[in-house]
């Protein structure tokens, strides 16, 4: 009987081109893939890869997406921090993985999540799949959930990362196999034939200091505790992003003092701050309400570091059986351009720990995941992961 | 070095956390387990007790409904080939549809269950007919019942209520529901086989007793017969007798007052030794006591020669409390020494009825009555008529029936007299009887107090058919 098998290729060139000469020549019995995830540094020529990638795998679903910066890539000949292309081959014949895309046109992001999620449900007939793994555009992301739960309900687990180029600049881009050019969204429905379990998580803890929204719109947050919110963060923040207060970009300020919202107990979905407006008005990378308690997080170099292998780890940990064949990592692209420079210590500790288990890796501009109490939000700076069970004869 | 100190402080923390974090998932994941085993067990507990399969059904889905919630469950047997049965609804509304098995529920009667996210968006034929509009996931699974394949359904109005997790645990529960009918169903064939074998001892009971009754009525119809040949030339010659006497003692009046007055001396010498002035007292009163005595064996004789009719299955048009006088009569020397009888009858209307049957009723309750006596008591009979029924009432002030004991008395080979005094059938036989009438006995009981037993019968214009 024909087993689930989980491999990974990479590629670190920046020649578009040379970079698929190298996947191919890597590729074994990757053509009788089922399902790939493809993720690309925005420096190649996406449709020159969504080319290749149809001409190679004439039958098989797949997601093309843009990583930040690179992907990851560590199988048992190498490991890539920061792959130009990587390609991730699921081969499960005893599977489902159906693949749809969305693109917005004139419909509102929740519309086209919906439109796109009730196209995958007439594929798997209408069948519970065991989860969602989606690639979005940033931006609207909350709504994106929205309108996929609004078609499949608000059990179905949905873990993915959104979308991201290399300098925030908009250049990001998802493809499926049914697009040739750039989607809105994809989304796939996954039902492997292997045991999967995931861990949703962030390298960051509560600072024990808290305060409220009480005036916000969306990712805009006007005033916290009825203080212009980009003040108020500041004083919390012993004057993190002083220099700022005026207006301008604090992504990199504020990567080791997001704020987060206490989702269950010890479970911390967590904000980016992105940016202050002249009427310090504080910008984020995901919605707040106004009433949320916020907690001031924070993190270190060496958590965030420590946070991949940590939670591969807690994903393992819940299946019945630890042995793995493959992992999907989706590292918030944020936090890895904090950690950048030391990103080998990140590598390390996963060979060290997972040497012979294919580990695949992207950076993105908002995470998607599933807590323990078994709601699936999105959030900013988080770090998950997805593990496949080992097969069995 | 402080700060390399303040590191490791905040690694080993996060680490704790972290185990922290692992053992309280593994903690709930056991409770979770934990609480779905103590629901089965329950389930199963529950299913056990139920005496029919519909409350095993329901049971079911009771224990169903704590593990994985739904709006409506249902139960679909195996009809006609290709086609299911709806056997059970956990709304308890029944449904008597028959449908289609399409490749849908083929697929899971032949393969794992299946959580469906929006029922709707496939629009199987038999949706209507199972489901509301409002119904979006379904979770169906199959489970083996006799021999055969059944299906469980479950239906939410939420969509993807259901996930593939759940599919799995169902599988936990149709287990379950297999164990659980598989249990039920060899306990249902052992009761089966236990009323059968008392069903059994009865009828041969009856065909004991329907034999015996036949040998006495025979017998009976014999003596009867021998009896009532001396019996009947027994009281002719009574008669005669009693009227020769008569003659005989008019003939010795008249010869004193004819004869010659010489004679007249030597008649009174011979009855001064020979006195028969007594004879017309004494004698009008020994035959009027030989008379009774042969009235009343002419009247046993008849009595019992009717009480034995079994075979008298002829409904007649009639009081149904005539044979009330003649089972008194039967009773006469067990009722006189130990109890009041004392009667009530009102006028009631004629009915179709078979009165030896009747009369095997009330001789049951009328003897029960009495062996529930210690010493003197009294009995009550009475009989109306209301609402186009029947009355008849016997009551004693007796030793009572016990509770416990009430509400099996009329179950057959159920006796609360000594071993060797009863043998049980009285009361069912009656009951049965009293079924045959269209009617109903019931009975009323105070420990030491007594007992009061009803018979409630239609008042029949025609023969029950």
């Amino acid at each position: 009987m024909p087993l689930f098998k989980f491999n990974c290729y990479s590629s670190n060139s920046t020649d578009t081109p040379h970079a698929l000469n190298e996947i191919e020549a890597q590729l074994n019995h990757a053509h009788n893939a089922t399902f790939l995830i493809v993720y690309f540094d925005v420096q190649l020529n996406a449709e020159v890869i969504w080319r290749w990638l149809s001409a190679q795998f004439e039958n098989t679903q797949f997601i093309l997406s843009s990583s930040c910066q690179g992907s990851f890539c560590h199988n048992e000949y190498y490991n890539h921090a920061f792959a130009t292309l990587t390609v991730v081959s699921i081969s499960d014949p005893s599977g489902y993985y159906f693949v749809s895309s969305g693109k917005r046109d004139n419909l509102s992001t929740f519309d086209t999540a919906q439109s796109a999620t009730n196209q995958l449900l007439k594929n798997t007939f209408s069948e519970s799949p065991e989860l969602l793994w989606i690639t979005l555009s940033p931006g609207d992301e909350e709504q994106a959930i929205a309108g996929i739960q609004a078609a499949i309900g608000q059990r179905v687990p949905i873990i993915g990362g959104s979308a991201s180029d290399n300098d925030v600049s908009g250049q990001w881009q998802v493809y499926t196999h049914h697009t040739a050019t750039p989607c809105s969204m994809a989304i796939a429905s996954l039902t492997p034939s292997v045991a999967v379990s995931f861990s949703f998580s962030s390298g960051y803890a509560p600072s024990g200091l808290t305060t409220k929204v009480t005036q916000a719109s969306g990712r805009n947050v006007a005033t916290l505790d009825n203080t212009p919110a980009a003040i108020r963060y500041n004083q919390l923040t012993n004057g993190t992003i002083s220099q700022s207060l005026t207006g301008g970009n604090i992504l990199g300020l504020t990567s080791f003092h997001p704020i987060g919202r206490e989702v269950s107990k010890d479970e911390y979905l967590l904000s980016h701050p992105e940016n202050v407006h002249s009427n310090g008005t504080l910008s984020l990378f995901s919605s707040l309400d106004e009433g949320d308690v916020l907690h001031i997080m924070h993190g270190s170099t060496d958590s965030l570091l420590r946070r991949a292998h940590q939670v591969i780890h807690n994903a393992q940990h819940t299946l019945d059986d630890p042995a793995l064949s493959g992992c999907m990592l989706i590292y918030c692209a944020g936090c890895m351009l904090s950690v950048k420079s030391q990103f080998e210590q990140v590598t390390k500790n996963i060979c060290q720990d997972f040497n012979s288990v294919p580990v695949a890796g992207v950076y993105t501009f908002g995470e998607q995941g599933c807590f323990l109490d078994g709601q699936s939000r999105h959030g900013n700076l988080m770090i998950s992961a997805l593990v496949f069970g080992a097969t069995h004869d | 070095m402080i700060n390399s100190e303040h590191q490791q402080l905040i690694k080993d923390n996060e680490r704790l956390l972290e185990k922290v974090a692992r053992l309280e998932r593994t903690v709930e994941v056991t409770r979770t387990q934990q609480a779905e085993s103590l629901v089965l067990l329950e389930g199963m507990s529950a299913s056990l007790q139920a005496s029919t399969v519909e409350q095993i059904y329901q049971s079911v889905f009771t224990t169903l409904k704590k593990q994985t919630p739904f709006d409506t469950a249902l139960l679909l047997t195996p009809a006609m080939p290709g086609t299911l049965n709806v056997a059970a609804t956990s709304n308890n509304v029944p449904m008597q549809q028959n449908i289609i098995v399409d490749p849908l529920l083929k697929s899971v009667l032949t393969g794992p269950a299946k959580a469906i996210i929006d029922i709707q968006l496939l629009n199987p034929d038999w949706l209507p007919t199972l489901t509301a509009p409002h119904h979006h996931s379904a979770l169906i699974a199959s489970f083996s019942y006799k021999s055969s394949v059944c299906l469980l359904m479950l239906f939410d109005i939420n969509k993807g209520a259901y996930l593939r997790k759940d599919a799995q645990a169902i599988n936990r529960i149709t287990g379950l529901i297999e164990q659980t009918l598989d249990q039920v169903e060899k306990r249902f064939i052992e009761l089966e086989a236990q009323q059968l074998r008392v069903e059994s001892e009865r009828v041969q009971g009856n065909l004991l007793r329907q034999e015996k009754m036949a040998s006495l009525g025979q017998l009976a119809a014999g003596i009867a017969h021998e009896i009532n040949n001396p019996i009947s030339f027994i009281g002719s010659n009574l008669q005669l007798m009693q009227t020769q006497v008569k003659n005989l003692y008019l003939f010795h009046q008249n010869l004193n007052k004819q004869l010659a007055p010489s004679n007249q001396r030597l008649f009174t010498l011979m009855a001064e030794t020979y006195p028969c002035d007594f004879l017309e007292s004494d004698f009008n009163e020994l035959f009027n006591d030989c008379r009774e005595g042969v009235e009343r064996v002419s009247y046993i004789v008849k009595s019992l020669k009717t009480y034995c009719q079994a075979n008298d299955s002829n409904w007649q048009l009639n009081n149904v409390c005539e044979g009330f006088s003649l089972t008194l009569k039967m009773l006469e020397n067990q009722l006189k020494y130990n109890c009041v009888i004392s009667e009530y009858h009102a006028d009631i209307p004629d009915s179709y009825c078979i009165n030896s049957e009747l009369n095997q009723v009330y001789l049951n309750l009328l003897l029960n009555a009495v062996q529930s006596m210690h010493g003197h008591g009294k009995i009550i009979i009475r009989s109306y008529a209301k609402n186009n029924t029947i009355f008849i009432e016997v009551q004693d002030n007796g030793m009572g029936i016990a509770p416990s004991k009430i509400n099996r008395i009329f179950d057959p080979f159920y006796t609360t007299k000594e071993v060797g005094q009863g043998t049980g059938l009285g009361l069912s036989i009656s009951h049965a009887i009293v079924k045959k009438h269209q009617g109903e006995i019931h009975v009323k009981s105070k420990v030491n107090q007594g007992s009061k037993f009803t018979i409630a019968l239609p008042v029949l214009s025609l023969p029950p058919t």
